[in-house]
């Protein structure tokens, strides 16, 4: 109570007397210190948010100018769009799953799986340079490994006196799609994974052993519960990593595969859904769907951090 | 550690092929241009050709000023977020995430119908000079090809409906 009569009398005299509370304090001065990060807002606004409240205003515009939900409700009904989204989202799944189920052997391999040290500084040396290795480039190297006259393809032509393209088949599908952007996803796999097995301290597995459990336990119990959200966190990044590709598929299949990343591109090029507000809508579907999965990107994030140290 | 590492071995191997056979196909491909035996003649070709430098060069230099102009916008952001402004750092780090939010090929398609021919953005970017443009426009003879010649400007051949920006009596098909 005593200290609280001090606080009013040291304040009072600074503050108008009468009306406000004497504890409040004085308002202060402008500051410009917010002017530090006004280019960066800025920039971000300009080319980030502004093309986005674009996307968003003119999803919702008609052919002929006006006010419409038919865009969005075309994304569900036309089947064309349909099916280019539902590529899209099989593709990204199956290579995040696939990346992340082969990155984190791979992980396990190099830093507790027993391997020497110099094989490891290789493995992460190269996973940063192949999961940046995307885009034309990456599908020229597929190309010429497994495609008509690829060296993969000749290899086994002449070892095994089959020729595999003979049936019609084709590299430029699904599959081969997939064993494409495998080649960006698990690198970035490896990359995320490293440091967080090297954070699995040997005492925790220690304290395992010693109340009786064998390394299923350890792993059931300890290990993955522990690294589950930077699993989780990691096949997010690796789905959104392919789901926003464009230049590898486009120059892998052209548009045989129908990925809603290809029919946006397309769209660029030209209209050619016959209606801007339906392409628009289409963007937003997916600037959507990446919104959802970095929402749970974030959630995982901070379980992780639980137990960074 | 107790176990072999055999089936470390086993994925780093694996790992491995996967790294390597294709980049070793694509040197493989690049070296067969005359049939039948394995030259450097691709290569040869490719640097004798102007357009590969030009090319090249103009890979390089974008490469080089994206560089430049993400360190001078983010390096003082973060320095100042960190030392002064604490309480902006979760929007700061919200804009971050966007790029990864908004994939590059819808973020390229939102850009240019802001920013592309025939766009409000494209206007307010030219600022003072799009009055002069409008003026010069409506002396033209309503094909657009003037503007095309002069501002780059594809309203004639891309517009669907009336350009507003030039007021050219042209069409655009992309916007």
């Amino acid at each position: 109570m005593d200290q609280v009569l001090r606080a009013n009398a040291t304040t009072s005299d600074e503050s108008t007397p009468g009306d406000a509370p004497a504890a409040r304090p004085l308002r202060k001065s402008f500051s410009w210190t917010w002017a530090g990060l006004a280019p960066f807002f800025l920039f971000a606004l300009l080319f980030l948010l502004l093309p986005s409240i674009s996307i968003f205003v003119r999803s919702f515009e008609a052919p002929g100018g006006g006010f419409t939900f038919q865009n969005i409700l075309d994304i569900f009904l036309e089947k064309d769009i349909r099916n280019a989204y539902k590529l899209s989202l099989e593709i990204s799944v199956v290579t995040a799953l696939g990346g992340a189920i082969f990155g984190f052997l791979l992980a396990y391999a190099v830093t507790i799986g027993g391997l020497p040290k110099g094989v490891r500084n290789f493995m992460l040396t190269f996973s940063g340079v192949a999961s940046n290795f995307a885009g034309v480039p990456l599908a020229f190297a597929f190309v010429a490994t497994m495609g008509n006259i690829g060296l993969v393809t000749r290899i086994i032509e002449a070892v095994l006196h089959v020729d595999i393209h003979a049936q019609g088949f084709t590299i430029y599908t699904f599959t081969g799609l997939s064993i494409v952007y495998m080649y960006f996803q698990f690198p970035l796999m490896v990359l995320v994974m490293a440091p967080a097995l090297d954070g699995l301290r040997r005492e925790w597995r220690e304290a395992c052993e010693n109340l009786g459990g064998g390394t299923a336990h350890y792993w059931r119990y300890i290990a993955l519960p522990i690294l589950a959200p930077t699993l989780l966190g990691t096949t997010i990044l690796l789905f959104g990593n392919a789901f926003g590709a464009y230049a590898t598929a486009y120059a892998f299949t052209g548009s045989f595969l129908n990925l809603a990343t290809i029919v946006i591109g397309a769209q660029i090029q030209g209209d050619v859904l016959y209606n801007p507000g339906l392409g628009n809508a289409m963007a937003l579907g997916m600037i959507v769907i990446m919104a959802l999965v970095m929402v749970v990107y974030a959630w995982s994030q901070r379980r992780a951090a639980r137990w960074v140290q | 550690m107790k176990r072999s590492p055999i089936w470390s071995w086993f994925w780093f191997i694996i790992g491995v092929l996967y790294f390597f056979i294709p980049l070793i196909s694509t040197l493989e491909f690049s070296m067969r241009m005359i049939r039948g035996k394995y030259t450097f003649e691709a290569y040869r070709v490719a640097f004798q050709d102007p357009d590969f430098y030009k090319n090249f060069g103009y890979s390089m230099v974008w490469a080089v000023l994206t560089i430049i102009i993400s360190l001078l916008l983010v390096v003082p952001t973060a320095y100042w977020v960190q030392l002064k402004l604490p309480k902006w750092r979760p929007y700061v780090e919200f804009v971050t995430l966007l790029p990864f939010v908004i994939p590059a090929v819808v973020l390229t398609f939102g850009l240019l119908r802001l920013y592309g021919p025939c766009t409000w953005g494209r206007r307010l970017i030219r600022g003072s000079s799009s009055a002069w443009v409008l003026t010069r426009s409506l002396g033209a003879n309503g094909t657009g090809a003037q503007e095309k010649e002069e501002y780059g400007c594809d309203c004639y051949h891309h517009c669907q409906r009336k350009c507003p920006f030039h007021n050219c009596l042209s069409f655009y098909k992309r916007f």
